[in-house]
This record gives C-alpha cells, structure tokens and sequence, in this order.
C-alpha cells in the first residue's frame, strides 16, 4: 500500500492555478480520471473537499444555529450525495436511519463543542452531512471526505449502521482528524486514525448516556449484529479480539498489544485490527484515571490529536510518547493522569516502561 | 493471455467492521451472465489505469483481484471501481 498520496483537493489546487504548465495539465488529467472513475464529473456535492461549497437546495434559507445538519437519502442507490430529507432545526422525518443519523450528528456535534470547544469537524461551523439508505443490503458505513455514508446492512447479520451512536461519532472523528493531524491511512498511523475514530465515538456515546469511564461499555457498534450472530460489537476497546466469535462470520481479530501487532498488506495495512492497541491504552489510562473519559483523558488525546507536534505519519511508538508528554504538561509530572498514561501505554507494549504481554 | 482454466480470487478487506471476505470464482463454469459481467471487468482498463496517488477513502472497502492467467494481481479501493465490477464482486463474495 503505498503512502504517497496526492489529495484530490490539492491537484485540484494546481489545477486552479493560472499558466498551462505540464504540471497543471497533468493535475487536470488525474481529476478527469477520477471523476471518471467515480462515474461522476469532477464537481459537484459528493465529491471530496467540495464541502464548503454550498449546494443550492441545502443552503436556502440556510439555519444558521450549529450544528447545521443536513441528512440525505441515497433511496439504496450508491449515488452520493443523494436526496435531502432533513435540515437543522426540521421535524423529524419518521424515517429511522435518517433520525438517528441527525441526533448522532447533534450529539457528536455537542462532544467537540462543550468537551473540547470546537466548533464542528473544521473548527470553522462546517455543516455537518449524513446520507442514509446507501446502497442495497450495504454493510458499512464510511467516511467520503465530507460526509458520513450508512448502509442499512444486509437484515441478516448486520442492522442498520446508524443503530450505534458511537458508528456515527467514528464516521465524524475522521472529518476532525482529516482536518487536523490528517494521520496516514495505512499501516500505524492508519491504525492510530482509525483508533482516534473509535475513541472519540465512544465518548459521544458515553457523554450522550452520561456514563463515566468505570460504567462504560466500551464497544464499537454494539446492536449492530442481528441476534443470530455472536457476539455483543464489532470491537471492544477494553478487551480487543472479544467482540464476536461466531461459526459464520469468524473471530475478532484485534490484538490489545504491540508483540501481537498484525502485519498485512490487507486493509490498508490492517488498519481495523491494530487499532486495537492504541484503543486499548486509551481504555486504560481513561479508566485509571477515573471519572469522565470525555474529560482528562479525551483532553490529552485530543489536544495531541489536533495538535502541532504530531505528523501525518506519527507510529503508535510517538503517539504514546506524545501523549504521555501532554499529561505531564496538563496535569503536572508525576499526576495520577500523567502516571496513568504512561502505564497505559506500558501495558500495550509501548513507552520507555513496557511490559511483554503476560 | 492463458488458454486454461481461469479462475479469479476476489478478497474484500477493510470497511468499518474490518471483516474479510474471500471468494475463488472458475470463469468456465459461472453462468453466461455472470461470465460477461466478468469480461467486462477484467478487460476494464480501471484495473490497470488507476491512479498511484491516491488518498484511501476512511472504511471504504478494499478489493483485490488475482487472476494468475491474465498475469493480474491488483488493490482496489471500493469508489474507484464502477457500480457494475463493485456489484458483481459483492455478488461473488456472497457465494462464499
């Protein structure tokens, strides 16, 4: 997999640019081949960081109290952004996924406002989009850049995918990192975006049921499977590789530390899996620490998360050191949050105290 | 191109749940329907045109395709692959 990467928005920048040099036209020919390959022209609603380009429908009579939701329905086809159902401040449509999708999208929206005080996944008001109803029996739900993407899963082992309000916070979290750290999406940093997705999903769920970190379940997509699979989520931060083990669809493959690290060339370099070391580490420093994990131990990951000393490629081996370096900062050397941190992360494999796995 | 028997692994990976899924599909004895369906797909210049630089799509799904007698082996992200190859791959990976 490799990790160089052009984002679309910046060959779309070169080819804004004035002159006809090679490179513009080069630029050019790449945004024509993508388009082409999304099946669609190279702009327009759906398509990556167009999103703060209005479209007409969803900005007349714009609302302008935050969080600006706007929730669209792909009527089970895979054209994006698909037909606007519901706006900010609108009654509720009836229809489930839509519904949820717009209280998961508040309840996310809540989360960054009060615990971390920013204003949307841009720190700049950016309206906030869901499209429900993608695609037919599609399991999954993604992030395109500028809006969260859910399927209705297939009914047989998979319910809809806006059913666990900590699916809709992880489909948002990539718009924050994308628009801070904008970590790699590949091997470990991959793994640490993906975790920095689960974590603050989580703590939506947890602060919208106003569970402190001992009460928590710390799931990822819990009610997702149908009653004829077992297992209780997709993951568990707490316990990783728990989550399902089922004669159908297999066995959480999550390792909770770095000596069962999983190398791939699958999923972005196993992205989904090793998530699970970082979100173990934060399991354990948020319940160490005690209280709400929304509070200390989100503040310390979020502040290295949206922060100046972390790069795009940070490893887990930096993140631990990061944050660790944070709580000292916030708290004080020595604190309960800096020691826990730092335990946190030895637990895992990682830090100047590592332990092996037992 | 081989004269042999063809057969075509596809393996999805990837996606919110992380869950893999595998599939070897024998082009000589799918239907007729499905047959063309995969004509088109691996005579698709997206299987050998797509762009290097490419920015990974956040749990979209990943999709490789290895056919040893086309001498293919790629990586897909799913919204590079038109609705078409993307509906037959789901398709062929529901036979597993």
């Amino acid at each position: 997999m490799p990790c160089t990467i052009v984002p679309p928005y910046i060959l779309a920048a070169i080819a804004g640019a004035s002159g006809d040099s090679p490179v513009v036209a080069a630029a050019l020919r790449t945004l024509e081949l993508d388009a082409l390959f999304r099946g669609r022209r190279p702009r327009g609603d759906g398509d990556v960081r167009d999103a703060q380009r209005p479209t007409p429908d969803e900005d007349r009579d714009l609302v302008e109290t935050p969080p600006r939701r706007r929730i669209r329905d792909a009527d089970t086809g895979t054209d994006l952004p698909g037909r606007l159902v519901r706006r900010e401040g609108e009654a509720a449509t009836g229809d489930l996924a839509a519904d949820e999708a717009y209280d998961g999208l508040g309840a996310t929206y809540g989360l960054y406002a009060e615990a971390y005080a920013r204003d949307s996944l841009d720190d700049d008001g950016m309206p906030l989009r869901a499209t429900v109803h993608y695609g037919v029996d599609y399991s999954n739900a993604f992030w395109d850049g500028t809006r969260m993407v859910f399927g209705d899963g297939d009914g047989t082992y998979f319910n809809r995918f806006t059913i666990s309000i900590d699916i809709i916070g992880h489909e948002l979290a990539h718009g924050v990192t994308e628009n801070t750290s904008d970590l790699l999406y590949a091997g470990q940093p991959g793994a640490l975006n993906e975790s920095m997705s689960d974590v603050f999903g989580s703590l939506v769920k947890q602060r919208s049921l106003a569970q402190g970190a001992a009460d928590a379940d710390w799931l990822i997509g819990a009610g997702l499977f149908t009653g004829r699979v077992q297992g209780v989520a997709l993951r568990s931060m707490a316990a990783p590789g728990t989550a399902y083990d089922d004669p159908v669809i297999g066995t959480d493959p999550q390792p909770g530390h770095l000596d069962d690290y999983v190398e791939t060339s699958e999923d972005n370099g196993g992205v989904h899996i090793n998530s699970g070391i970082p979100n173990r580490a934060f399991h354990l420093a948020a319940t160490a620490i005690g209280g709400n994990a929304w509070e200390q131990a989100g503040e310390i990951w979020y502040a290295v998360l949206t922060g100046d000393q972390i790069g795009r490629d940070c490893d887990f081996a930096t993140f631990a050191a990061l944050t660790t370096a944070e709580a000292a900062l916030r708290f004080g050397d020595g604190s309960r949050e800096a020691t826990a941190v730092g335990e946190a992360w030895a637990h895992v494999g990682l830090g100047p105290a590592s332990v092996p796995q037992p | 191109m081989s004269t042999g028997r063809r057969t075509v692994t596809v393996t999805r990976s990837g996606g919110f749940a992380g869950m893999r899924a595998e599939h070897t599909v024998d082009l000589e004895t799918v239907d007729t329907q499905q047959a063309e369906a995969w004509r088109r797909l691996l005579a698709d210049d997206v299987l050998r045109l797509l762009p290097r630089a490419e920015r990974p799509r956040p749990d979209g799904y990943v999709y490789r395709l290895v056919c040893e007698a086309d001498d293919l082996d790629v990586t897909l992200p799913e919204h590079k692959l038109p609705a078409e190859h993307r509906a037959l791959l789901d398709q062929t990976l529901r036979l597993r």
